[in-house]
Protein backbone atom coordinates (compact mmCIF):
# COMPACT_ATOMS: atom_id res chain seq x y z
CA UNK A 1 0.00 0.00 0.00
CA UNK A 2 1.29 3.48 -0.85
CA UNK A 3 0.54 5.92 1.99
CA UNK A 4 0.04 9.44 0.67
CA UNK A 5 0.01 12.57 2.74
CA UNK A 6 0.60 15.77 0.78
CA UNK A 7 -1.67 15.82 -2.27
CA UNK A 8 0.18 14.84 -5.42
CA UNK A 9 -0.69 17.99 -7.41
CA UNK A 10 0.86 20.06 -4.60
CA UNK A 11 4.19 18.26 -4.70
CA UNK A 12 4.29 17.44 -8.42
CA UNK A 13 6.38 20.52 -9.36
CA UNK A 14 8.83 19.70 -6.54
CA UNK A 15 9.19 16.12 -7.82
CA UNK A 16 9.61 17.39 -11.36
CA UNK A 17 12.65 19.47 -10.44
CA UNK A 18 14.51 16.23 -9.73
CA UNK A 19 12.80 14.04 -12.35
CA UNK A 20 14.03 16.27 -15.12
CA UNK A 21 17.58 15.81 -13.85
CA UNK A 22 17.17 12.06 -14.31
CA UNK A 23 16.14 11.06 -10.78
CA UNK A 24 13.96 7.97 -10.44
CA UNK A 25 11.00 8.46 -8.08
CA UNK A 26 10.99 5.64 -5.52
CA UNK A 27 7.44 5.32 -4.21
CA UNK A 28 7.54 1.94 -2.48
CA UNK A 29 9.91 0.15 -0.08
CA UNK A 30 10.64 -2.45 -2.78
CA UNK A 31 11.68 0.28 -5.19
CA UNK A 32 14.04 1.69 -2.55
CA UNK A 33 15.53 -1.75 -1.84
CA UNK A 34 16.16 -2.32 -5.53
CA UNK A 35 17.67 1.13 -6.06
CA UNK A 36 20.14 1.10 -3.17
CA UNK A 37 21.30 -2.42 -3.92
CA UNK A 38 22.35 -1.59 -7.46
CA UNK A 39 26.06 -2.00 -8.09
CA UNK A 40 28.01 1.24 -8.18
CA UNK A 41 27.07 4.59 -6.65
CA UNK A 42 23.51 5.76 -6.11
CA UNK A 43 22.57 9.24 -4.97
CA UNK A 44 19.36 9.15 -2.92
CA UNK A 45 17.68 12.47 -2.25
CA UNK A 46 14.99 12.79 0.41
CA UNK A 47 12.93 15.52 -1.23
CA UNK A 48 10.67 17.72 0.88
CA UNK A 49 8.13 20.53 0.85
CA UNK A 50 10.54 22.45 3.11
CA UNK A 51 11.68 25.83 1.82
CA UNK A 52 15.33 24.85 2.04
CA UNK A 53 14.67 21.98 -0.37
CA UNK A 54 13.29 24.48 -2.86
CA UNK A 55 15.78 27.27 -2.39
CA UNK A 56 18.94 25.36 -1.58
CA UNK A 57 18.94 21.57 -1.98
CA UNK A 58 17.30 21.06 -5.38
CA UNK A 59 19.14 23.95 -7.10
CA UNK A 60 22.40 22.80 -5.49
CA UNK A 61 21.86 19.25 -6.72
CA UNK A 62 21.13 20.50 -10.25
CA UNK A 63 24.35 22.53 -10.26
CA UNK A 64 26.41 19.67 -8.87
CA UNK A 65 25.19 17.28 -11.55
CA UNK A 66 25.79 19.71 -14.39
CA UNK A 67 29.53 19.02 -14.66
CA UNK A 68 32.30 16.67 -13.60
CA UNK A 69 31.94 13.27 -11.98
CA UNK A 70 28.48 12.08 -10.94
CA UNK A 71 26.90 9.03 -9.30
CA UNK A 72 25.97 6.04 -11.48
CA UNK A 73 22.31 6.20 -10.44
CA UNK A 74 19.99 8.95 -9.21
CA UNK A 75 16.95 8.22 -7.05
CA UNK A 76 14.59 10.12 -4.77
CA UNK A 77 11.87 9.63 -2.18
CA UNK A 78 9.49 12.37 -1.08
CA UNK A 79 9.09 12.90 2.67
CA UNK A 80 5.48 13.46 3.64
CA UNK A 81 4.26 11.80 0.44
CA UNK A 82 6.11 8.52 -0.21
CA UNK A 83 5.92 7.76 3.50
CA UNK A 84 6.85 4.07 3.50
CA UNK A 85 9.54 4.49 0.87
CA UNK A 86 11.07 7.33 2.87
CA UNK A 87 11.06 5.20 6.01
CA UNK A 88 12.82 2.41 4.13
CA UNK A 89 15.44 4.79 2.75
CA UNK A 90 16.05 6.18 6.24
CA UNK A 91 16.68 2.67 7.52
CA UNK A 92 19.53 2.40 5.03
CA UNK A 93 20.85 5.80 6.15
CA UNK A 94 21.30 4.80 9.81
CA UNK A 95 23.02 5.85 12.03
CA UNK A 96 22.25 9.21 10.43
CA UNK A 97 19.04 10.59 11.96
CA UNK A 98 15.87 11.13 9.88
CA UNK A 99 16.21 14.40 8.03
CA UNK A 100 14.46 16.07 5.13
CA UNK A 101 15.67 17.27 2.83
CA UNK A 102 18.80 15.17 2.85
CA UNK A 103 21.19 13.74 0.30
CA UNK A 104 22.91 10.37 0.55
CA UNK A 105 25.46 8.71 -1.66
CA UNK A 106 25.24 4.92 -1.44
CA UNK A 107 27.90 2.57 -2.71
CA UNK A 108 26.96 -1.08 -3.06
CA UNK A 109 24.14 -0.65 -0.55
CA UNK A 110 26.07 1.31 2.09
CA UNK A 111 26.03 5.04 2.86
CA UNK A 112 29.39 6.59 2.01
CA UNK A 113 28.29 10.23 2.22
CA UNK A 114 25.40 12.05 3.89
CA UNK A 115 24.29 15.67 3.77
CA UNK A 116 21.61 16.22 6.39
CA UNK A 117 19.17 19.11 6.58
CA UNK A 118 21.35 20.89 9.13
CA UNK A 119 24.14 20.82 6.54
CA UNK A 120 21.78 22.20 3.90
CA UNK A 121 19.92 24.97 5.70
CA UNK A 122 23.03 26.99 6.54
CA UNK A 123 24.44 26.87 3.01
CA UNK A 124 23.63 28.49 -0.31
CA UNK A 125 22.83 26.39 -3.40
CA UNK A 126 26.33 27.17 -4.73
CA UNK A 127 27.95 25.91 -1.54
CA UNK A 128 25.83 22.75 -1.60
CA UNK A 129 26.83 22.12 -5.23
CA UNK A 130 30.52 22.56 -4.39
CA UNK A 131 30.22 20.21 -1.42
CA UNK A 132 28.42 17.59 -3.51
CA UNK A 133 31.00 17.82 -6.29
CA UNK A 134 33.71 17.13 -3.71
CA UNK A 135 31.72 14.10 -2.55
CA UNK A 136 31.31 12.92 -6.17
CA UNK A 137 35.06 13.26 -6.72
CA UNK A 138 35.74 11.20 -3.60
CA UNK A 139 33.14 8.47 -3.95
CA UNK A 140 32.04 8.22 -7.59
CA UNK B 1 -7.51 37.67 4.53
CA UNK B 2 -4.50 39.31 2.87
CA UNK B 3 -2.72 40.22 6.08
CA UNK B 4 -2.95 36.64 7.39
CA UNK B 5 -2.82 34.42 4.27
CA UNK B 6 -1.42 35.60 0.96
CA UNK B 7 -4.35 35.44 -1.51
CA UNK B 8 -1.99 34.66 -4.41
CA UNK B 9 -0.66 31.55 -2.64
CA UNK B 10 -4.17 30.45 -1.68
CA UNK B 11 -5.33 30.91 -5.26
CA UNK B 12 -2.37 28.96 -6.63
CA UNK B 13 -3.17 26.07 -4.28
CA UNK B 14 -6.83 26.21 -5.27
CA UNK B 15 -5.88 26.01 -8.94
CA UNK B 16 -3.83 22.83 -8.40
CA UNK B 17 -6.95 20.67 -8.07
CA UNK B 18 -7.46 18.53 -11.17
CA UNK B 19 -11.08 18.14 -12.33
CA UNK B 20 -12.94 15.54 -10.29
CA UNK B 21 -10.16 15.21 -7.70
CA UNK B 22 -10.21 16.16 -3.99
CA UNK B 23 -9.60 19.84 -3.32
CA UNK B 24 -5.84 20.39 -2.95
CA UNK B 25 -6.25 23.63 -1.00
CA UNK B 26 -8.51 21.91 1.50
CA UNK B 27 -6.09 19.00 1.88
CA UNK B 28 -3.04 21.21 2.38
CA UNK B 29 -4.85 23.40 4.92
CA UNK B 30 -6.10 20.30 6.75
CA UNK B 31 -2.56 18.93 6.98
CA UNK B 32 -1.39 22.32 8.27
CA UNK B 33 -4.04 22.32 11.01
CA UNK B 34 -3.15 18.75 11.99
CA UNK B 35 0.61 19.19 12.04
CA UNK B 36 1.27 22.68 13.30
CA UNK B 37 -0.36 22.73 16.79
CA UNK B 38 1.72 19.80 18.12
CA UNK B 39 4.89 21.27 16.61
CA UNK B 40 4.08 24.63 18.19
CA UNK B 41 3.57 22.89 21.50
CA UNK B 42 6.94 21.14 21.16
CA UNK B 43 8.57 24.47 20.38
CA UNK B 44 7.14 25.98 23.59
CA UNK B 45 8.31 22.97 25.58
CA UNK B 46 11.83 23.22 24.15
CA UNK B 47 11.89 26.95 24.87
CA UNK B 48 10.85 26.35 28.48
CA UNK B 49 13.65 23.80 28.77
CA UNK B 50 16.16 26.21 27.21
CA UNK B 51 16.86 23.73 24.42
CA UNK B 52 17.87 26.21 21.73
CA UNK B 53 18.84 23.54 19.19
CA UNK B 54 15.38 21.98 19.21
CA UNK B 55 13.71 25.40 19.30
CA UNK B 56 15.54 26.25 16.08
CA UNK B 57 14.60 22.95 14.45
CA UNK B 58 10.94 23.33 15.37
CA UNK B 59 10.87 26.95 14.18
CA UNK B 60 12.53 26.00 10.89
CA UNK B 61 9.96 23.31 10.27
CA UNK B 62 7.07 25.64 11.15
CA UNK B 63 8.53 28.28 8.86
CA UNK B 64 8.29 25.88 5.92
CA UNK B 65 4.71 24.96 6.72
CA UNK B 66 3.72 28.62 7.03
CA UNK B 67 5.39 29.45 3.73
CA UNK B 68 3.55 26.68 1.93
CA UNK B 69 0.16 28.23 2.68
CA UNK B 70 1.21 31.85 2.31
CA UNK B 71 1.01 32.68 6.02
CA UNK B 72 3.52 35.49 5.58
CA UNK B 73 3.48 37.01 9.08
CA UNK B 74 3.68 33.58 10.68
CA UNK B 75 6.54 32.68 8.34
CA UNK B 76 8.36 35.88 9.28
CA UNK B 77 8.07 35.26 13.03
CA UNK B 78 9.25 31.66 12.55
CA UNK B 79 12.19 32.98 10.53
CA UNK B 80 13.15 35.30 13.39
CA UNK B 81 12.98 32.40 15.87
CA UNK B 82 14.92 30.19 13.44
CA UNK B 83 17.63 32.87 13.05
CA UNK B 84 17.93 33.42 16.80
CA UNK B 85 18.06 29.69 17.37
CA UNK B 86 20.78 29.27 14.78
CA UNK B 87 22.76 32.05 16.49
CA UNK B 88 22.24 30.35 19.87
CA UNK B 89 20.55 33.52 21.10
CA UNK B 90 17.83 32.82 23.68
CA UNK B 91 17.22 36.52 24.38
CA UNK B 92 13.89 37.83 23.18
CA UNK B 93 12.70 34.38 22.15
CA UNK B 94 9.85 34.19 24.67
CA UNK B 95 7.97 37.23 23.29
CA UNK B 96 8.63 36.02 19.73
CA UNK B 97 7.15 32.62 20.51
CA UNK B 98 4.17 34.35 22.17
CA UNK B 99 3.72 36.39 18.99
CA UNK B 100 4.01 33.20 16.95
CA UNK B 101 1.21 31.63 18.98
CA UNK B 102 -1.04 34.66 18.50
CA UNK B 103 -0.35 34.71 14.77
CA UNK B 104 -1.07 31.00 14.48
CA UNK B 105 -4.44 31.63 16.14
CA UNK B 106 -5.24 34.20 13.44
CA UNK B 107 -4.15 31.80 10.69
CA UNK B 108 -6.28 29.04 12.17
CA UNK B 109 -9.36 31.30 12.21
CA UNK B 110 -8.71 32.31 8.61
CA UNK B 111 -8.26 28.69 7.52
CA UNK B 112 -11.55 27.68 9.12
CA UNK B 113 -13.23 30.60 7.39
CA UNK B 114 -11.76 29.54 4.03
CA UNK B 115 -12.68 25.91 4.51
CA UNK B 116 -16.25 26.70 5.44
CA UNK B 117 -16.76 28.69 2.21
Amino acid sequence: MIVQRYPEPFIAPMRAELSRLGFEDLKTPDAVDAAVKQPGTTMVVVNSVCGCAAGKARPGIAMALSQGKRPDHLATVFAGADVEATETARNYFQPHPPSSPSIAIMKDGKVVYMMERRDIEGRTADMIAAELQKAFDTHC
Amino acid sequence: MADVLDPAVIESLRELTPPGEPDVLNEVLTIFLQEVPPRLERLRTFLAAGNIVEVQRAAHSLKGSAGNIGARALHDICRQVDDKGRAGDLSGLAPLVAALTLEFDKVEVEIHRLMSN
